[in-house]
């Protein structure tokens, strides 16, 4: 009686997990504190930009020590603080975008790798050629932030000019929002040379200043094709965003359309966008500031909305891929940091069920339960996912812990776990 | 008189006296046994604080799976604890007390572990000389929380003490307390367990 009346419901017996917990391996030199904001595979390699630096490692695990990692040089045209702030891979140009302070003076430019898909980062220094640079004064002349997209084997670059107040402060107003795009096959002479200015993007008809009056531009912030033609993108401003799409591949007036203007739902309406994915020839998925993800059927207006804790929803994944399905019907969602948090405490990654388009339980996980609920990772912000069918691995890098990889248990074979790379 | 008379006549009266005051001074060298004082009565109170180190032992799965061991390891790293407990004597000997403690230890990747019990307790204390040694039973709701996960449990807390007392007012001492802790997942049976830990404190108790 004194064990029913003193006992409550518990979602998984703490004791069990205890005792089945095992020892998460460090399987790698990367720090813990190492984050990549973008992951990309070429024919043999890992690249992950983290920062100052750029990572690789094989593929080939067959000689794999605990020092697979390495920095991959750099153009020599920047500081030793300089960040990647972008990294894409398009057919086999590897595509970078880089930006350094140094005192007053800001330095940008976009930087291009050909033939990365095969380069042997192993054995040979990258040789980076100089599309586009530019040079300001903070406090005199605007910055140039830029942006990187690949969709659909087409680079897309988001030219933000951003003026500071003086060269001392960091604060300051974004004044400027260009969209270029370089159409497939991409070579650095269609970057440097032949970008489309895609100026009639209504980016600025949007989202005033603190004023009221005044126009105020915006960032883009995702590009996905749902088909050859079928384009969706999501844009911020400074209060709301917006999502367009475009049925013929054409960014110009007349051929996008306001999607927010069509959705007759005002939480995704009035709001700003996270991320977006595209989950099928028929669905859209959109997370946005409100911790909701919407599921688009198709242009329209037509959609689902989930919700699922207190967390931002950022990255994405398919582990149902013909080529190594992990698990059938099954999408998995990256958590961000908490809803009007400033620190960045997520929660690792849900299921979406893409048969019923819902979420699974907590304890219906592709992976071993014990072993992912034990790691740091499962309370993690996570920047995105990378899938490598090939060889049967799964990367989640996140903000606050690291990155980890999912393979099968060397010691079971009939269970996955998570490890740290 | 002849002196064989005055002898018999001395020795007369000395065994006169003699029977006379020997009673008289057993009567004067007489006391009275000494009185038994307890050392707590009714409504004497004391109020204990405690902190060490806390053992975790097995866990006892009461329905193993064919081949499996009923009892395994809890994973968990030698953990500390602490408390504060408030007892009311009924008597001499026997006493009632509230506790509330905590406990924290570490899993294998380093996630913390806690136990907070809330436990009603019945003492039985021995005296003797210097010293007291309660033999004890606490019983009350115990609430776990790992990984982001809490939940209420019940708890039974058996154990034993020794005191020494400084003063009137002050004892220092030692406890040894083992954990009995059953965890009950309704929707998943084969999780249950009855976790146990033991215990070992030092004191300084209050008397008032």
């Amino acid at each position: 009686m004194a064990l029913m009346f003193f006992s409550t419901c518990s979602d998984y017996g703490i004791f069990y997990a205890l005792e089945n917990e095992k020892v998460i391996q460090e399987s790698n030199n990367l720090k813990n504190s190492t984050i990549f904001t973008n992951m990309i595979q070429t024919d043999n390699y890992y690249l992950g930009s983290a920062g100052p630096n750029i990572w690789y490692r094989s593929t080939d695990d067959s000689n794999s020590t605990v020092d697979d990692w390495h920095k991959l040089a750099l153009p020599g045209d920047f500081s030793s603080d300089a960040t990647v702030s972008s990294m894409v891979l398009v057919g086999t140009e590897l595509v970078i975008s880089m930006i350094s302070y140094d005192d007053s003076n800001v330095v940008s430019g976009i930087y291009t790798l050909t033939g990365a898909d095969a380069f042997n980062y192993g054995s040979t220094t990258p040789t980076w050629v100089e599309q586009i640079s530019s040079t300001a004064t903070k406090g005199s002349t605007p910055v140039s932030f830029y942006r990187l997209f690949a969709a659909n084997s087409n680079l897309y670059v988001n030219e933000l000019s951003y003026a500071y107040s003086s060269p001392t402060d960091d604060s300051g107003d974004l004044i400027d929002s260009l969209l270029y795009a370089a159409i497939s096959p991409v070579t650095p002479s269609t970057i440097s040379g032949d970008l489309g200015n895609i100026t009639s993007i209504p980016i600025s008809s949007f989202a005033k200043a603190s004023d009221g009056t005044t126009d105020y531009t915006a960032k883009v912030e995702q590009i996905v094709y749902g088909s050859s033609t079928n384009f969706w993108m999501i844009i911020n401003g400074e209060t709301d965003g917006k999502i367009y799409s475009s049925d013929d591949g054409s960014f110009m007036a007349g051929h996008l359309t306001d999607e927010t203007t069509t959705i007759s739902s005002s939480s995704l309406d009035d709001a700003r966008y996270v991320d977006i994915f595209e989950a099928d020839a028929t669905h859209i998925l959109i997370s946005n500031t409100s911790g909701s993800l919407y599921i688009l059927a198709g242009t329209g207006g037509s959609y689902t909305e989930l919700t699922r804790g207190s967390n931002y929803l950022n990255g994405f994944v398919d582990i149902d891929i013909v080529a190594g399905t992990l698990k059938s019907n099954t999408i998995l969602v990256g958590t961000s940091a908490a809803i009007g948090d400033s620190t960045y405490d997520g929660s690792g990654y849900y299921e979406l069920n893409t048969t019923t388009w819902s979420w699974n339980d907590t304890d219906d996980n592709f992976s071993e339960l014990n072993n992912y609920n034990s790691s740091d990772l499962s309370d993690s912000t996570i920047n995105g996912f990378l899938y490598d069918t090939d060889n049967n691995r799964l990367f989640a890098y996140t903000r606050n812990s690291g990155v980890w990889m999912n393979a099968i248990d060397p010691d079971n074979a009939g269970q996955r776990i998570w490890t740290r790379e | 008189m002849t002196e064989r008379n005055k002898l018999l006549l001395t020795a007369f009266v000395f065994t006169v006296f003699t029977a006379v005051l020997l009673p008289a001074q057993d009567e004067g060298n007489v006391e009275e046994a000494p009185q038994k004082v307890d050392l707590y009565t009714l409504g004497d109170q004391d109020f204990s604080i405690s902190a060490g180190l806390v053992f975790p032992l097995f866990f006892l799965d009461l329905t193993p799976a064919s081949g499996s061991s009923a009892v395994a390891s809890t994973n968990l790293t030698l953990g500390g604890t602490g408390s504060l407990l408030y007892e009311a004597y009924l008597t001499n000997h026997f006493k009632l007390g509230l506790e509330l403690g905590g406990m924290f230890a570490y899993s294998p990747n380093k996630n913390p572990f806690f136990m907070v019990p809330i436990t009603a307790r019945v003492a039985y204390e021995f005296h003797f000389g210097q010293f007291s040694m309660p033999l004890f039973m606490g019983m009350g709701v115990n609430i776990l929380s790992y990984d982001q996960n809490s939940v209420a449990q019940f708890i039974m807390k058996p154990g034993v003490s020794l005191y020494w007392h400084y003063n009137s007012d002050w004892s220092f001492g030692g406890n040894l307390v083992w954990w009995i802790c059953p965890e009950i997942v309704p929707d998943v049976e084969e999780e249950n367990r009855i976790g146990n830990f033991l215990d070992f404190t030092i004191s300084a108790r209050y008397h008032f």
